[in-house]
């Protein structure tokens, strides 16, 4: 959608999507500790909904993960729907195919090669993340604890 | 709407500087819609599909309103049963020669033998082939033949040949005036008048967003007499 339509602060928008890229991770993960934290409003949100804290929980940290690793996501799907020919939606439109069936028969099958290269860096970035993850999952043993910072604890401890 | 017309469109659209202000009556078979480029050529065939909407106008066919301002009705392209062949890009890459015909015909209730019809079309050989392995000539009869086996109420080209040689877009047009017998409005914009004087039962003269002048294939002869003559 953000590639198709063009509407005022288009670019603002794709900047904010890049920005954590650009943040230390430690520093991104400082901000989204105080935005999950449960004063916040988001975080005071999900838990007035969930009855759980979004901070140093398993869920804050997928989500932080999720959006630590969007920039890396977002330049793959860029390119892919770059890819679509506007031309194709128009003839799915024209032979009757609803934005949703033409999103699953024309796009999708279109773009599933760069899906599956942009979630394979999402998977890799997210796997080896540190900074980010230590700051909103906080470290605690068989809830947060992700294998790069089980591998620093064991280097600390000389456990290797 | 007056009788013996099928299709009748009254629109204007303002785009930057470009205004179109078109009143257009279509009858059955080929109408061609003949003018420079940037002339609001293609707007027009974009308005009667539904994937642009006009300012102000109407758009009444085969006795349905496609679409009014006035009573501010707008019937989606999904709804108009039009079916619309483009220059190139017309095949969806990721589906077989077959499977893009397929693709029009799981929307509609066309009997049509689709075996028969690409034998036909010349096209039988290579219904398992995909769009990058054949020639844009085969594509083009792909893509007409898709949109004529969709069944619809009206069939839109937009200068469906001018990306062909010579020998392969008369073949095809060939094949298309002779092996088509067509029930509905078929209406083609180009920009070449022998296309036009081949194809043109009716030829509408468009220029700067309006029809100048309507006519038929001994009006083309006559505008360009020395161009057709040399061809």
């Amino acid at each position: 959608m953000l590639y198709f339509y063009h509407f005022p602060f288009k670019q603002i928008l794709i900047a904010m999507f890049l920005l954590p890229i650009l943040l230390p991770p430690t520093v991104l993960g400082f901000y989204l500790l105080y935005i999950f934290s449960p004063s916040s409003t988001v975080g005071g949100l999900y838990k007035h909904i969930t009855n759980k804290t979004l901070s140093f929980s398993s869920e804050g940290l997928l989500l932080a993960s999720l959006i630590y690793s969007i920039p890396l996501a977002f330049f793959p799907l860029w390119e892919a729907v770059k890819n679509i020919n506007v031309r194709w939606i128009e003839i799915a439109h024209v032979f009757g195919y609803s934005r949703i069936e033409t999103f699953f028969k024309v796009i999708l099958p279109n773009i599933k090669g760069y899906i599956i290269s942009a979630s394979a860096l999402v998977f890799a970035n997210t796997m080896g993340e540190f900074g980010v993850v230590l700051m909103v999952g906080g470290d605690i043993p068989g809830k947060t604890r992700t294998i790069s910072i089980y591998i620093y604890d064991a280097v600390q401890s000389l456990d290797y | 709407m007056e009788r013996g017309k099928l299709l009748h469109l009254r629109a204007e659209k303002k785009k930057g500087k470009f205004r179109l202000d078109i009143n257009l009556k279509i009858e059955k078979g080929f109408n061609i819609i003949l003018g420079p480029s940037g002339c609001g050529k293609t707007t027009t065939l974009r308005i009667i599909s539904g994937l642009e909407g006009a300012d102000r106008g109407f758009l009444y066919c085969c006795g349905r309103v496609l679409f009014d301002t006035e009573k501010n009705i707008f019937i989606p392209p999904q709804k108009r049963r039009v079916a619309l062949v483009f220059q190139d890009n017309n095949l969806l890459p990721h589906l077989s020669v077959r499977e893009n015909i397929e693709f029009a015909l799981k929307k509609s209730d066309n009997p049509l033998d689709l075996n028969g019809m690409a034998e036909k079309f010349g096209i039988k050989e290579i219904m398992d082939r995909f769009p990058h392995q054949i020639s844009g000539g085969e594509k083009q009869r792909v893509a007409l033949l898709r949109g004529i086996i969709s069944n619809p109420d009206i069939l839109l080209m937009d200068e469906p040949f001018s990306s062909l040689d010579f020998d392969t877009k008369y073949i095809i047009m060939r094949m298309l005036k002779e092996e088509t017998d067509f029930d509905i409005p078929v209406i083609i914009v180009t920009h070449d008048p022998v296309e036009a004087y081949f194809l043109g039962e009716r030829v509408f003269f468009m220029k700067d967003g309006r029809i100048t002048e309507e006519g038929n294939r001994e009006t083309i002869k006559e505008k360009f007499k020395d161009l057709l003559h040399f061809q």
